[in-house]
């Protein structure tokens, strides 16, 4: 049984009849890395989101299962939930400005976390958030941790975002484009943590992004999302060395190598308002088939976990 | 020789900021800057937020007035520049920037938003104007429906592809391009960068590129510009990028970047540190707290750009 199972996840608008996130399905392994990749749009933050059950205003329709450490995450009840949320999975975004509180300083934020999830006295807790702040990265713990967000650095606060994630000691860390914010060099630092804290504390980490170096690098295994589906899932190194979906050739084609951009893809997402009948990528595929006009491709595997939504490999 | 379409020479440029609320102190953005920008070429500025390059695009502009120094447009100096000629040369010069939602009036629409600086700049021929825009809008891959929309109306894409096309409208010299593709997606992205490329060569245009992204500025650039906190730490030519040392900042930059194209991991821990604020400046070489190969005297002494050829100075002791 694997640690994570995401079964026929559905995400959408009920009153319009529309699937934002349409039959997702996959599953990871513990100290497993996934990476999502995909455009601006494409239902990857929501599918991040949905692994805590958690749904933006707006999204009136969710069907399917999310099964961690055999626990069907959609079928606890409101308070079950909220116990395992932070304890068990955890998520980091993108803007820790926006997403930590302004009005109290980071080590209240971290302790708050640790007084709903553990039976702890007041100093013990003092001494773990300290304990925290140190693991990932952050000097002088007991002076950051009396500080406000606005008076740490941008790294900083993403530093301090991981660890308040890591105070209920989660299993799953959902990361959704946790240093697109920030820059290259402490971009590269987040990632370093982000990697060794799955190397030594185990976690499991779901990685979203739209950034194809950071996703080679990080993840074990990769799903590629266009239009909220899954159009290809591999592992990454298989990924990259033999991408077999016309979309993520193009997107591994259209990254600047040098002082080349070898293809660039066309187009933008197709309009799912517009409800398209076949192959979603249908408009911008540079070899479209005569079956993707009006029909829709299933995914299929290829061969050993490499599959793919494509009529060329049917 | 030719006269460099746009120059900035020996550029200081400082900001006061109230400390505390009440005490009054200054900071340096930009320290002792030069360069040039010669028909054709994409210089290309690198460097992590707050090393003054975004400072250094305005000043190019004359949207900021440095503290000391001298810009020059076409070989003429600024300070001398007469009101009508200033008017001229202005138009030349034109900028894109990074956030294609704030830099597009929303209340007006695109054809309003492509006909504005056309009607001013050029002649106040609407008809002739109008031409121009279709013909302008076809080269950045935009059809004329697109004319009577507004910006909200338009994806991210589609909106930097007006921002370019608003510059193109009065035949520039130089476009300031100020993170021209940070705020698109990665496919939106490229087909932006192509356009430019595109232009470039057809239409000989120079710009100058400021950009954190590697991938960017080297697709692009002729001439790479690394900053960091005010200073010019290394000039390069792309020719020689990879064929050649560096200065240690630009090859933590370099490390720093997750190519998915290379055969090494870039999890190497060989970047660290933080930029430092141009408030407190680390004595002597001010990168020397990042450095990895700094040395007791590089604590006390601040280096100055060498030459190292033709084509690369740097400003470090170790090279």
């Amino acid at each position: 049984m694997p640690f994570l199972e995401v079964k026929d996840l559905i995400l959408g608008l009920k009153e319009k009849n529309l699937s934002l996130v349409d039959k997702v399905s996959f599953s990871l392994e513990k100290k497993e890395i996934l990476g999502i990749l995909g455009e601006s749009g494409c239902g990857k933050s929501l599918t991040g989101f949905a692994l805590l059950k958690l749904f933006p205003p707006g999204i009136t329709y969710y069907s399917g299962e999310v099964i961690i450490d055999n626990i069907s995450l959609y079928k606890l009840s409101e308070k079950e939930t909220l116990k395992l949320r932070g304890r068990k999975i955890a998520i980091i975004l993108q803007d820790p400005l926006s997403s930590l509180n302004p009005v109290l300083t980071i080590g209240e934020q971290i302790e708050e976390v640790l007084k709903y999830h553990f039976n702890l006295r007041k100093h013990e807790r003092k001494e773990r958030v300290y304990q925290l702040l140190k693991e990932v990265g952050i000097p002088e713990p007991k002076i950051r941790a009396k500080n406000y967000p606005h008076q740490l650095s941008g790294g900083l606060r993403q530093r301090a975002m991981i660890a308040m994630a890591l105070a209920g000691e989660p299993e799953l860390l959902v990361a959704d484009e946790p240093t697109t914010a920030l820059d290259v060099t402490l971009q590269i630092q987040i990632l370093e943590l982000l990697h060794e804290l799955n190397q030594k504390k185990e976690l499991t980490i779901v990685f979203i992004s739209h950034d194809l170096g950071i996703i080679r690098w990080i993840a074990n295994k990769v799903c590629v999302f266009y239009a909220g589906e899954i159009v290809e899932m591999a592992p990454t190194k298989e990924l990259f060395n033999n991408p077999l979906h016309p979309y993520t050739q193009s997107l591994i084609e259209s990254y600047p190598k040098e002082d080349k951009i070898k293809r660039v893809l066309k187009g933008g997402v197709v309009n799912l308002l517009k409800k398209p009948k076949g192959c979603r990528y249908f408009e911008r595929c540079e070899i479209p088939c005569k079956d993707g006009k009006n029909k829709h491709p299933e995914l299929i595997s290829v061969r050993d976990n490499h599959l793919v939504r494509c009529f060329r490999y049917a | 020789m030719l006269s460099p379409v746009a120059e900035v020479k020996n550029i200081w440029k400082s900001y006061e900021v109230k400390k505390f609320g009440f005490k009054k102190t200054f900071f340096y953005a930009l320290i002792d800057i030069s360069l040039a920008i010669f028909k054709g070429e994409t210089v290309g500025i690198l460097g992590e937020s707050g090393c003054g390059k975004t400072t250094l695009g305005k000043i190019i502009l004359d949207l900021e007035k440095p503290d000391k120094g001298d810009i020059f447009w076409f070989g003429k100096n600024l300070k001398t520049l007469k009101k009508e000629e200033y008017k001229n040369l202005r138009a030349k010069i034109q900028a894109v920037f990074q956030d294609p939602y704030s830099s597009l009036n929303p209340r007006y629409k695109i054809i309003d938003i492509l006909l504005e600086p056309y009607l001013i700049n050029i002649e106040k021929n609407k008809k002739r104007a109008l031409e121009k825009a279709e013909e302008v809008l076809s080269l950045v891959g935009l059809g004329k429906e697109v004319l009577n929309k507004y910006p909200h109306a338009l994806s991210g894409g589609e909106r930097q592809r007006v921002a370019l096309a608003r510059t193109l409208m009065i035949s520039p010299s130089l476009i300031v391009l100020d993170e021209p593709t940070s705020a698109l997606d990665m496919s939106l992205a490229s087909q932006v960068l192509e356009l430019l490329k595109d232009f470039k060569k057809k239409f000989s245009l120079s710009y100058l590129l400021i950009s954190h992204s590697l991938p960017v500025i080297l697709y692009l650039s002729d001439w790479i510009i690394v900053m960091y906190l005010g200073r010019i730490v290394e000039i390069c030519k792309k020719e020689i990028f990879f064929k050649t040392t560096h200065h240690p900042y630009t090859l933590m930059l370099l490390n720093a970047h997750p190519n998915p194209f290379s055969s090494k991991s870039p999890f190497t821990k060989k970047v660290k540190g933080e930029i430092a604020s141009p408030l407190f400046r680390p004595s002597g070489c001010e990168f020397h707290p990042r450095c990895e190969e700094k040395e007791n005297f590089c604590l006390h002494n601040t280096p100055y750009l060498k030459k190292i050829n033709d084509y690369q100075y740097i400003a470090c002791f170790k090279r």
